[in-house]
């Protein structure tokens, strides 16, 4: 349900880019849920996921990318440009934040003609080295920029690093007392009570094909006895009658980590933070292919803290390794994440941008 | 990750190099607009050039994933609308919408939706946009239509549509509509036009 106008508390317009994942929506509707009743948030997003927002009562908008449209990026600018400046001036938000790493031309215009709108940009760090520099002129857009911790900033070597911003730890959508315990989550995804199972979430692939890294993940769990879940529904297919494979669709699946015993993960930011923050003994395996997201380096901090497992390949002798390693020293890497976790970021979030809404809490 | 892409980055950057060079706001600003605006300019250029004119002669990028058709780019873009129906009546106005496309194989479809169904519009091939519902509007009910109003002519002018079609309330295409989709491959095969269309489907 979206609820787009309405009520008399200003408005908190929270804007996600698109993305391959659902991150920055995620990273919005932390921050949105965390406002108060002073503030209303209402989510613009360029994610047809948006929808899932609804179920934490946060009014929702679609906005087609461009990715979506199929049109060159300098046509759909327009688009763009005209959406968000009819939003704007139709909610008048207080606050505007957007949440991305390359802010849409367009977005300076329907800030400038709102004038009471205070702008933020909300920029993930650990970008990849010398990628994306000439983005941070755009912080002139904006009156501030919020930058949600990483537990690998110790080792980001981005151009992000050194910059102007106010820094909170990091952020996740749910706090650890909002988790469901292992019988509640197994029972809330479907998932047989008992024996152990393990979240495979390395994007799109082959579970036939031990060449490919969702394939080896499976293949190598599958040898040592561990039922594997997966959140794409054409991974699932692949797997036809097979009941050791099984499917999970639910949002948010940080709130049923607890059902699995290990993961092997992608190292995007939330997935990272979430694994960590809450326990789970992860084996990351990074996604080199992102075009900014420095998830090799993330990985491998975390795993250099003694965190998680990393690898950077699970096609081969070494992911038979490290498949055993997850299983054997997962837990206590697991249990040493969890007593590092500084706390959820996405409270102080809500805090800066209630105070930039002029809203004391 | 953010949608970056480096090529169009690049072109980005080329493009705000552009917009420093000396003059170019008088020529936005002035010259174009005063070329754009003379009659007699308009009339000498469709006098000299005559360029062609109507479906099929212009390329531009849209999504068309699901049209096994040579030169997808030419054909022109419809935006259906589907409002105020429910889950049910999405899904056979999508079942109705397929079924058309396949067999015309003739337009690119935007499906404007006021329910959450975004992935369903997608994953029947078509580009899926939206309008808040009237039952989730807290404004006063005239804002809502206006709202409707501007958010229509944004569909048209956004994805520069060649024709729009409001679907009725049992999830139906008007016949007329369905008419004109069906004629839409004869008019690109029209004589006169020197751009090269998608041949008929099978």
């Amino acid at each position: 349900m979206s609820r787009a106008v309405g009520g008399d508390a200003p408005v908190v317009l929270l804007v996600s880019s698109n993305g391959a994942g659902m991150g920055h929506l995620t990273r919005l509707l932390a921050y949105g849920r965390r406002l108060g009743t002073g503030l209303r948030p209402h989510i613009v997003s360029l994610s047809q996921a948006v929808p899932v927002v609804a179920a934490y009562d946060v009014p929702w908008e679609y906005l087609p990318s461009a990715q979506a449209t199929g049109m060159d990026s300098g046509e759909w600018r327009w688009l763009f440009a005209e959406r968000m400046r009819e939003a704007v001036l139709r909610l008048r938000p207080a606050v505007l934040v957007f949440d991305g790493t390359h802010p849409y031309s367009g977005l300076d215009d329907a800030v400038a003609a709102s004038p009471g709108t205070r702008a933020v940009w909300s920029r993930r760090a650990m970008w990849k080295p010398r990628h994306n520099s000439h983005q941070l002129s755009k912080v002139e857009w904006f009156d501030a920029v919020l930058e949600p911790g990483d537990l690998a900033a110790a080792a980001d070597r981005g151009a992000t690093v050194g910059t102007d911003a106010h820094r909170v730890g990091p952020v996740t959508l749910l706090d650890p007392e909002e988790c469901s315990d292992r019988a509640g989550a197994r029972i809330a995804l479907g998932l047989p009570p008992d024996g152990p199972l393990a979240l495979v979430s390395l994007g799109a692939g082959n579970i036939n094909d031990t060449s490919d890294e969702v394939g080896a993940a499976v293949s190598a769990l599958g040898a040592r006895g561990v039922g594997v879940c997966v959140t794409q529904p054409s991974i699932a297919e692949q797997a036809g009658s097979r009941g050791d494979v099984h499917l999970v669709r639910r949002f948010p699946i940080s709130q049923h980590l607890a059902a699995f015993d290990v993961a092997v993960a992608a190292a995007g930011y939330n997935s990272f933070h979430e694994h960590l923050r809450f326990g789970l003994p992860t084996l990351f395996v990074p996604n080199d292919e992102t075009s900014l997201d420095d998830q090799v380096t993330r990985a491998e901090h975390a795993a250099a803290r003694g965190w998680a497992l990393s690898v950077r390949t699970l096609t081969g002798p070494a992911g038979d390794a490290a498949v055993d390693a997850l299983l054997d020293r997962g837990p206590s890497l697991a249990e040493a994440a969890r007593a590092a976790d500084p706390g959820n970021g996405a409270a102080d979030a809500a805090a800066l941008l209630g105070e930039l809404a002029g809203v004391v809490r | 990750m953010s949608p970056y892409d480096r090529r169009a980055d690049r072109r980005q950057r080329f493009a705000a190099r552009v917009r420093r060079l000396p003059g170019y706001r008088f020529t936005v600003e002035e010259l174009l607009p005063r070329v754009r605006g003379s009659r007699v300019l308009t009339d000498i250029v469709w006098r000299v050039f005559t360029p062609p004119h109507g479906v099929g002669v212009a390329r531009r990028s849209f999504r068309a994933d699901r049209l096994q058709v040579p030169e997808p780019d030419l054909l022109p873009v419809v935006v259906f609308t589907v409002l105020g129906v429910d889950a049910a009546t999405l899904d056979r106005a999508l079942t109705t919408l397929v079924a058309l496309h396949e067999e015309t194989r003739a337009f690119r479809g935007v499906v404007v939706v006021d329910r959450p169904d975004l992935v369903a519009v997608r994953q029947a091939g078509f580009v899926a946009d939206h309008i808040i519902p009237a039952e989730d509007w807290y404004g006063a009910a005239e804002d809502h239509t206006a709202y409707v109003g501007r958010r229509l002519v944004s569909a048209v002018q956004g994805f520069r549509a060649w024709y729009v079609v409001h679907l009725g309330a049992d999830g139906t295409v008007p016949e007329r509509d369905e008419l004109v989709i069906r004629s839409i491959r004869g008019a690109m095969s029209a004589p006169g036009s020197r751009t090269p269309f998608p041949e008929a489907p099978a």
